[in-house]
């Protein structure tokens, strides 16, 4: 609902599993842990600039 | 027991002033059809103030582009009362420097699903004033229908103007919210009803409003919204009865919850309600917290940690006589809406370890 200012987004894995489990996200300023969940307001704004083409999510690092 | 089965129950004058042991029997009343969370603003659990385009009080956002926008909590004098009710916190959104046809301001508020009061006649309540400037607000809907798969547009209800002066005066604004039939909700299940107060907005808003508002510079005072299904006047604000708190609590923390004390803004600095965590680290040298919410989660929420001093992301570890700081890794496995787990990177391998820190979930519209 709100504009978010998102800076800086990179896929994380989890050392447990080694699959992706979340995006590392600096939005308005704040590094979120942001869930790989649809409907998550934060996780739809990082899709949505991702579309725009105005966001690239880094790969996790490994 | 016997039972009493009837179709209706009014007055002698085939009115609706009847009463049982002096409780009306109206809508609101005996039906709690208010779906409206902290419409009388007690609870700020993000902070007090924000000139961002974010919430800022417990459901309601400090909806916002272009000029100077503030959302505030303001605070009412001890005595001052509505009605039957005595409140503590008041909405302020003082709105300056709007020039563009695209700038707006507005104090909105999702109602979780669009199914909620669709293809019914409902009335927006509550008290407001202008605190500064000139201008009115408006009061309107939008039915949103999500994100993902090919949801539907969205549909604003004309949003209608509230005539306001500097005093408190009750407001009700009666609006028939459209069907949702024939309508696709988006696979995300973040559909919702968003309650609008507008304080200003350009032109190129114009179709939202039955009656357009255009820019101003105002500062609007909101207290006691709430909805009523059917048609009302202002007389039904005397019926409104503000939330007990620690249900009203309960509801919020569906879509925000934190560590510290309710009354504590994420950041600052101590150390009172932090989580505390003992366990061991793994091979990456990380140790994972898990976090029980008291509320269930609207969905999967987004975390963030701070350290007892306000540093965001940082925790605080002892592990093997030393101490230090914790970065707080990133999204951690298996998240969901009853729990979370924050990943903390203590720098060895296979030590037992004690973490601290506070932590923020949020899972709002």
């Amino acid at each position: 609902m709100n504009a978010m200012n998102i800076t800086a987004a990179q896929y994380v894995n989890c050392s447990m599993t080694g699959q992706a489990s979340g995006i590392l996200a600096t939005i308005d300023g704040i590094a979120w842990s942001v869930p790989l969940t649809p409907g998550n307001r934060h996780y739809e704004a990082l899709m949505a600039a991702v579309e725009a083409g105005t966001l690239v999510i880094q790969e996790a690092d490994v | 027991m016997s039972q009493l089965r009837t179709n209706a129950i009014l007055d002698a004058s085939g009115g609706n002033t009847a009463t049982i042991n002096g409780i009306p029997l109206r809508q609101g009343v005996l039906d709690p059809e208010n779906r409206i969370i902290n419409g009388a603003f007690d609870f700020w659990q993000r902070g007090t103030s924000t000139t961002a385009d974010a919430y800022i009080a417990d459901r309601w956002s400090n909806s916002r582009l272009g000029g100077t926008v503030t959302a505030s909590r303001q605070s009412f004098a001890l005595g001052d009362t509505f009605g039957s009710n005595s409140p503590t916190f008041f909405w302020r959104q003082d709105v300056s420097g709007q020039s563009a046809t695209s700038h707006y301001a507005r104090a909105a508020t999702p109602i979780e699903g669009v199914r909620s009061y669709a293809g019914q006649t409902i009335t927006v309540l509550g008290w407001a004033r202008r605190s500064s400037g000139s201008g009115n607000m408006a009061i309107g809907l939008e039915q949103t229908f999500g994100t993902g798969g090919s949801p539907s547009t969205f549909v604003a209800v004309g949003a209608q103007v509230v005539t306001l002066t500097t005093s408190w005066a009750a407001f009700a604004v009666t609006f028939t919210v459209p069907s949702i039939s024939g309508k696709t909700l988006g696979t995300n299940n973040n559909d919702s009803l968003l309650v609008t107060a507008w304080t200003s907005a350009g032109s190129d808003y114009n179709s939202r409003f039955a009656t357009t508002l255009g820019l101003q510079t105002i500062g609007v005072d909101l207290w006691g919204v709430h909805i009523k299904v059917g048609t009302h006047t202002t007389a039904a604000t005397d019926l409104y009865k503000q939330p007990e708190l620690g249900p009203e609590l309960a509801r919020c923390q569906r879509y925000y919850e934190k560590s510290y004390n309710v009354d504590v803004a994420p950041g600052t600095n101590t150390s009172i309600g932090a989580t505390v965590f003992a366990g061991s680290s793994d091979s990456a040298s990380i140790s994972y917290c898990t976090i029980y919410y008291a509320v269930q989660k609207r969905t999967v929420p987004s975390l963030v940690g701070y350290r007892t001093t306000g540093t965001i992301n940082v925790w605080d570890f002892t592990r093997s006589g030393l101490n230090s700081t914790a970065t707080v890794g990133a999204a951690a496995p298996f998240p969901g809406a009853k729990s979370g787990v924050l990943s903390l990177i203590v720098g060895a391998t296979f030590v037992p370890v004690a973490i601290y820190g506070h932590w923020v979930a949020d899972a709002e519209l």
